[in-house]
């Protein structure tokens, strides 16, 4: 098949992965424009409850508004055992209404909750009732009758809180893009989320981890043989689905067991496997050496009954087995589903929407398996470049997981390298294709100035000629105090009150992406490091995440990093200005202004 | 041929993707669509003397029945309209039949406060909230107005606030039949 039919479906594929994934934010961004034909939410849709509590009897109420609601501060109730509790319920937005005046309303964010507590302070028996009931409208004209939701108190989350801290205005809360994930997959039907997450896969499947993997798969899968376009059909479809399947597995298993997924991508033996695996998967595609099932796995299989049964077996093992091989690149929605498992206990959403993931991954291997290999380019030099290309990408993949557990400048001067010697050998082979050669020489280029740059000491793969540009930046780490145990923790933070300082904590990890984020553009800049003069700053570093560091995240309500808290000079956490996601310096600025503000 | 075959297909999945997600948005849509042309469902309420009033004492008639409340800004801000089209138009059989989804108390101190409003209300919670759900009101939405005609089919149904110049376009032919 021609290049260019091949770079038209590929083009296909994606705008299909796109619209699909896109059509939320789509939908979001013509609202936003106002269309007239914008349809009212179900209030339980458009206002939606989110309530904690404490083992004091302690409660904090919160409603997740959507854009264009408002809900009336007035009508909320808190009934238990038939008697009305008082509420504390923050300053809202004033509206002027023609028959009730001036009116409070709460829009999102609703940053800051409503409080209240049980008059038997936490000695309540776990089913006893709560109604709480809440009322409001949409900005496009139609109110809602009010709506009695009906609690037992297990219903709600258990949870630390912190009862103290002024009952503030709105204010952004930042969630990191794992918590958007969870929050939309509980609100979204089903149906959606499954295209959603197809879409995810398919996005992914083109991703360097995955992507490499097609002709490597189908040329095993297919093998050289000529097949009827069934059986070749078939072998594909029992490759995708199994690991579809294993992913939905996978994910169940991990999500309810709760354990963090990202801690075992950061063992460095876990490493070492996958650099290694993928290692040899490039060597495969530069042609050192040719990979095929082992000829004993063949012979064991072909032993099961007819050759045939022993393919299929051979193909669903290939496809769990990749599966797992590529998780690591596919964290962000991976996570995302667990999350959601691990927090709702709903296994069969999260299984449903991970097969999904898995289905879309397997799409390109699904058409380019079927057609059998007729859309590979031909053996010669145009297949040789392709495949030189992928091995590239596969080794920066290695190169990519490596930097988890090696120094950077290691990683650096390796990428710099494989930049450099790849660019090379493309371009040995690039013959008069003018778009080969000047895609070699551009990485060459970028190579030799990442080998350069990290010569003089720039620490980053994205700026290699950083310390040319700005001799007065320092890239300065912050002074945290490394916190280990919770005891720790309130002593430190006592110790500050009591020099009526601020404090702040950070929680950070190896595996955490934001807090990486959070290092190279925020807390690395010395702007940040002057308006943090005067706080005690500690740090909490959960990359083992045994079983004193889920001590403290539990106790501060978190499932993981990243987090920044801070208390206030009494020592008390203000709840409120939690940081839960990367910040730039800008927002992290404001937001330090605004807390001092406030007190 | 084969190659055109997957073009085709793919460019039916990027459809249907679309199609599919843009079916949930309708969903409210459809019920109140379809309740169009089919005929009024007969309901009863309590009127604000506490008597159960039936919907067919105005069967002949060309009706408006307006779900609304108190604590509704938009359904505040179209009554006196309502008020002033009954008052023209009572003699040529238009009625207009509030259903107030809301207590006793406020529903009676905003109609003390508009005078003006003299056509017949009634009055529930629950039970008022499934006389909406039987009109198509789904998502429970106030204000919620259905327009009838003189044989009891339902030709009008709008969420949200209604517009005298609309009201007004809608009823007069009816108002012919």
């Amino acid at each position: 098949m021609k290049l260019s039919h091949k770079v038209f479906l590929l083009a296909l594929l994606c705008s299909w992965a796109v619209s699909v994934s896109a059509q939320t934010p789509i939908q979001k961004l013509i609202d936003q424009f106002g269309s007239t034909q914008e349809e009212p939410l179900p209030p339980d849709q458009a206002f939606q409850l989110d309530m904690r509590r404490d083992s004091n009897g302690n409660f904090e109420l919160r409603w997740d508004i959507s854009k264009d609601y408002y809900l009336y501060r007035d009508k909320i109730k808190v009934v238990y055992f038939d008697a009305e509790l008082k509420v504390n319920k923050p300053v809202g937005e004033t509206i002027s209404d023609e028959f009730f005046g001036t009116t409070q309303v709460y829009r999102y964010p609703m940053a800051t909750p409503a409080r209240f507590s049980l008059p038997d302070d936490g000695q309540a028996n776990l089913t006893n009732l709560l109604h709480i009931t809440y009322q409001g409208c949409a900005d496009l004209g139609i109110c809602y009758p009010p709506t009695t939701k009906i609690l037992a108190l297990s219903d709600i989350p258990l949870t630390s809180l912190n009862l103290s801290g002024p009952v503030a205005n709105n204010e952004e809360v930042e969630f990191s893009v794992q918590d958007k994930i969870v929050n939309e997959l509980s609100t979204k039907s089903l149906g959606v989320m499954v295209f959603i997450f197809l879409g995810f896969g398919l996005l992914l499947a083109l991703t360097p981890c995955v992507l490499p993997m097609v002709p490597i798969v189908s040329g095993m899968i297919i093998g050289s043989q000529n097949r009827s376009a069934t059986r070749a059909f078939l072998l594909t479809s029992v490759y995708v689905l199994a690991m579809a399947s294993t992913y939905a597995v996978f994910g169940v298993i991990v999500g309810l067991g709760g354990a963090n997924v990202q801690v075992w991508f950061q063992q460095p033996a876990v490493i070492a496997v996958f650099v290694a695996i993928f290692v040899l998967l490039a060597a495969s595609m530069f042609g050192l050496f040719e990979l095929r099932m082992p000829s004993k796995m063949q012979m064991y299989f072909s032993q099961m009954g007819s050759k045939q049964r022993g393919q299929y077996f051979g193909a669903a093992l290939m496809g769990s087995g990749s599966a797992l091989i590529v998780a690591p690149c596919i964290t962000p929605p991976l996570v995302g589903a667990l999350l959601f498992i691990a927090q709702t206990g709903d296994a069969i959403t999260g299984a449903v929407v991970l097969f999904s993931l898995g289905l879309g991954m397997g799409v390109p291997l699904w058409i380019i398996g079927t057609s059998m290999g007729k859309w590979l380019p031909k053996p010669g030099l145009a297949m040789k470049r392709i495949n030189a290309l992928f091995g590239l990408l596969l080794l920066g993949v290695a190169v990519w997981m490596l930097d988890r557990v090696v120094p950077e400048t290691l990683t650096l001067l390796l990428g710099g390298l494989l930049l450099v010697g790849g660019g090379i050998y493309l371009f040995s082979m690039s013959g008069k294709l003018l778009l080969w050669r000047g895609f070699a020489v551009t990485i060459i280029l970028y190579g030799v100035l990442i080998l350069f740059g990290t010569s003089v000491g720039s620490g980053s793969f994205l700026s290699p000629l950083a310390p040319f540009m700005q001799t007065t930046e320092k890239h300065e780490e912050l002074p945290f105090k490394q916190i280990e145990k919770l005891a720790e923790l309130e002593a430190t933070v006592s110790e500050a009150s009591l020099k009526q300082q601020w404090s702040m904590l950070d929680f950070y990890a190896d595996w955490c992406v934001s807090c990486k984020e959070l290092e190279t553009f925020t807390f690395s800049k010395e702007k940040v490091h002057k308006a943090l003069n005067g706080f005690v700053l500690m740090q909490v570093d959960v990359t083992e995440n045994n079983a004193e560091h889920q001590r403290v995240l539990k106790h501060f309500g978190l499932y993981g990093p990243p987090a920044i808290l801070f208390f206030g000079p009494d020592g008390k956490e203000r709840r409120s200005a939690r940081l839960v996601g990367f910040v730039s310096e800008k927002d992290f600025l404001r937001h330090l202004a605004h807390l001092q503000e406030r007190g | 041929m084969r190659k055109y075959a997957w073009i085709g297909l793919m460019l039916l999945f990027a459809i249907a993707g679309f199609a599919i997600v843009d079916i949930q948005r309708q969903q409210n849509d459809e019920v109140q669509k379809t309740l169009l042309g089919t005929p009024l469902p007969t309901f009863e309420l309590a009127d604000l003397e506490g008597n159960i009033q039936s919907s067919t004492q105005w069967d002949g008639k060309v009706r408006l029945i307006n779900l609304w409340a108190a604590w509704c800004p938009p359904c505040r801000r179209e009554i006196p309209a309502f008020a002033e089209v009954y008052d023209f138009y009572a003699e040529q059989g238009f009625v207009v039949v509030g259903i107030a989804i809301d207590e006793l108390e406020p529903v009676k101190k905003f109609l003390a406060k508009h005078g003006q409003v003299k056509y017949p209300q009634m009055i529930g919670m629950q039970d008022a909230i499934e006389i909406g759900s039987k009109l198509g009101n789904a998502n429970g939405g106030l204000p919620y107005s259905v327009i009838v005609d003189r044989q009891g089919i339902i030709r009008f149904i709008r969420q949200g606030e209604l517009e005298k110049d609309t009201l007004l376009n809608l009823i007069e032919p009816l108002l012919e039949q």
